[in-house]
């Protein structure tokens, strides 16, 4: 077959049409990628649902712990929800489970998260939650780092570590920071250094240099923020049996996060029931991470175990204290600089110091012994920082106050009591014990 | 080889076809881009090169040209690796910014080698697209009436000479 030339075979063609100028967008490109969006979706529970809960149970299983079979855990992708059912949590390879929770809701904002790089939580409800944090038989804590056995969970000191991480990662405040030493004014607070990224041989390309990001004063890792939470529970066991073992809790809390943004404000409140402490309540506000207001309340707290090495650490131990406190703690601070006010009121207390307890705590003793147990009022005011609060007001005058009473009252009962025994002695005399009671009263007054 | 080959020849009819010569060069610009970017490199993969390979399917560059140009500045970026790293090398301080900034840093910036051969990359690849751009409006205004001419010569038998390789040589261009 012998090729033709299209000029010489074809018939005169009428005038060509101008060439239409090639559009920007490939339009097949747009279907192809819609179709391939499409599949995506399809597909999502089938692959990426399975994956992101593989995710979570890796990350658990790295913890030492694994999800329960008959958890379920779904994910779905339109708005980000996070859906859990009788979830159930348990030290790999053990039978006792550490946590479980009957509902798990959270809303992840995508749109918020993408934008600000945060992780930004709707909407976080869990119902039902109940956990076990008591050591095992080799007196280790569940999914906590390895420590040495038999020896008590420091609360205090944790609790210092968490605020000492805070004061390294938080946003600086204006002139407030942290003095040195106690006593001495703070040091003028300096423009953060900025902490260069670390280089690192790259193992793709071994004369290459790989610089990974280091964590930076303000802002070291994305923060986690939950709009709206809700939290009930049923329990929660410390690592060492105590009578703040919890029994029952309900958390309810808006813009909650560790690191708040100038323009937010957190509020948080919790209501805890206890063992052995009756109920517990903490209010708390936070306005931008600069200033807040916390007032913690707990009616029946038992002073021998408030006092004992896990819980105030050797402030409290040596004085050997017993009885109950109803406390309230009314907290405010700007910054790093803190005011409290402790009202007290303790009730039922005796004291025996420790042998080496030394003088002050001997007198002190004495001195609430004194009372008999009966309910004596000690306010103190502390001020300094947050990392190391100082007493400011010692309380002592409102002791006094109330050592005062409490000895007035022991002074009246003991002298009703010594008129009733002359009473039932000598029945004549009852007209002038009568005038007698009401001078002990006008001396109550 | 055969790819290689169907390759040419696509840029070549690409060169000869109603493509817009702004087409053929925005195609060289993005194989450049590719062809020294990391792409999936075993420490993950580049949400830079995915973007521009999202932009290669979206946009109506010309295909051809963009792979052929693509597997040239592969094959160069691997020639070149030494100088890619010297250059990286010399901009340290840009690459600790960048491990700062989570886009760059994910996209290997902060990664003195594939900085080098980014920089390297975007350097070139202007420089391609517009020789790709001068080269088809020369080709077209130039070359390809003066090869139409002599074919329809040739068809007609005016004009004697190689016939089997000048047409094996038109239908490799498309003409």
């Amino acid at each position: 077959m012998t090729e033709t030339s299209p000029d010489a075979a074809a018939p005169a063609a009428p005038a060509a049409a101008p060439a239409k100028a090639p559009g920007l967008i490939r339009k097949s490109a747009v279907i192809a990628l819609l179709v391939v969006g499409l599949i995506g979706v399809l597909l999502f529970p089938l692959v990426v649902e399975p994956w992101i809960v593989g995710k979570v149970k890796s990350t658990l299983a790295a913890q030492g712990m694994e999800l329960v079979d008959g958890s379920e855990l779904s994910v779905s992708m339109f708005g980000g929800a996070v859906t859990g059912k009788d979830l159930k949590v348990r030290e790999t390879g053990q039978t006792a489970e550490v946590f479980t929770a009957t509902t798990l809701n959270a809303d992840v904002a995508l749109l918020d998260s993408l934008s600000s790089g945060d992780v930004v939580i709707d909407r976080l409800v869990i119902e039902g939650l109940s956990g076990s944090l008591r050591r095992g038989p080799d007196g280790q804590v569940p999914g906590a780092p390895p420590e040495e056995p038999g020896k008590p969970t420091d609360w205090l000191g944790m609790g210092k570590q968490l605020l000492e991480w805070y004061k390294k990662y938080a946003p600086q405040d204006d002139g407030t920071s942290e003095p040195t030493e106690p006593g001495k004014e703070p040091a003028p607070t300096k423009p953060d250094e900025k902490v260069p990224a670390k280089p690192k041989p790259a193992f793709d390309w071994p004369d290459a240099t790989r610089y990974e990001p280091q964590p930076q004063p303000g802002k070291p890792w994305p923060r986690v923020l939950i709009r709206h939470l809700s939290i009930t529970g049923t329990s929660m066991g410390l690592p060492d049996e105590s009578p703040f073992d919890i029994t029952g809790f309900s958390f309810t809390g808006t813009n909650v996060a560790m690191r708040l943004k100038g323009d937010e404000v957190m509020d948080l409140k919790g209501d805890l029931t206890t063992k052995g402490s009756g109920p517990m309540a903490l209010v708390m506000n936070r306005q931008g991470g600069k200033a807040g207001t916390m007032q913690l309340s707990a009616k029946q707290v038992p002073i021998e175990a408030l006092s004992s090495k896990q819980i105030s650490g050797d402030a409290l131990a040596p004085y050997g204290a017993k009885g109950l406190a109803d406390l309230l703690i009314d907290t405010q601070w700007t910054g790093w600089k803190q005011t409290s006010a402790v009202t007290s009121t303790l009730s039922k207390m005796s004291m025996q110091p420790d042998k080496d307890a030394g003088d002050l705590a001997r007198q002190f003793a004495s001195a609430v012994n004194a009372f008999d147990g009966k309910p004596v009022t000690w306010a103190p005011k502390l001020g300094g920082t947050l990392l190391t609060p100082v007493f400011t007001d010692t309380g002592m005058d409102s002791l006094t106050a109330s050592a005062i009473d409490a000895g007035k009252d022991k002074v009246i009962d003991e002298g009703k009591k010594q008129l009733d025994k002359q009473l039932e002695k000598n029945p004549e005399l009852k007209g002038a014990t009568d005038k007698a009671k009401d001078l002990f009263k006008g001396l109550g007054k | 080889m055969l790819t290689l080959l169907k390759l040419i020849r696509g840029l070549l009819k690409g060169l000869a076809s109603a493509a817009a010569p702004w087409q053929l060069a925005l195609g060289a610009w993005f194989g450049v881009m590719l062809g020294f970017l990391p792409i999936f490199p075993s420490a993950g993969p580049s949400p830079l090169a995915f973007v521009l390979l999202f932009l290669v399917l979206v946009i109506n560059c010309q295909m051809a040209s963009m792979l052929l140009f693509m597997g040239v500045a592969k094959l160069m970026a691997l020639a070149l690796k030494g100088v890619g790293l010297s250059i990286g090398t010399g901009m340290s301080g840009f690459a600790q910014t960048c491990a700062d900034i989570p886009l760059l840093h994910a996209s290997h910036w902060s990664h003195t080698g594939w900085l080098g051969m980014t920089i390297m990359g975007l350097i070139a690849a202007p420089i391609a697209a517009l020789g790709m751009y001068l080269f088809t409006r020369w080709f077209r205004t130039k070359v390809q009436p003066k090869l139409m001419e002599k074919r329809k010569l040739m068809l007609a038998g005016k004009v004697a000479g190689n016939g089997i390789m000048f047409k094996v040589g038109c239908w490799f261009m498309g003409l």
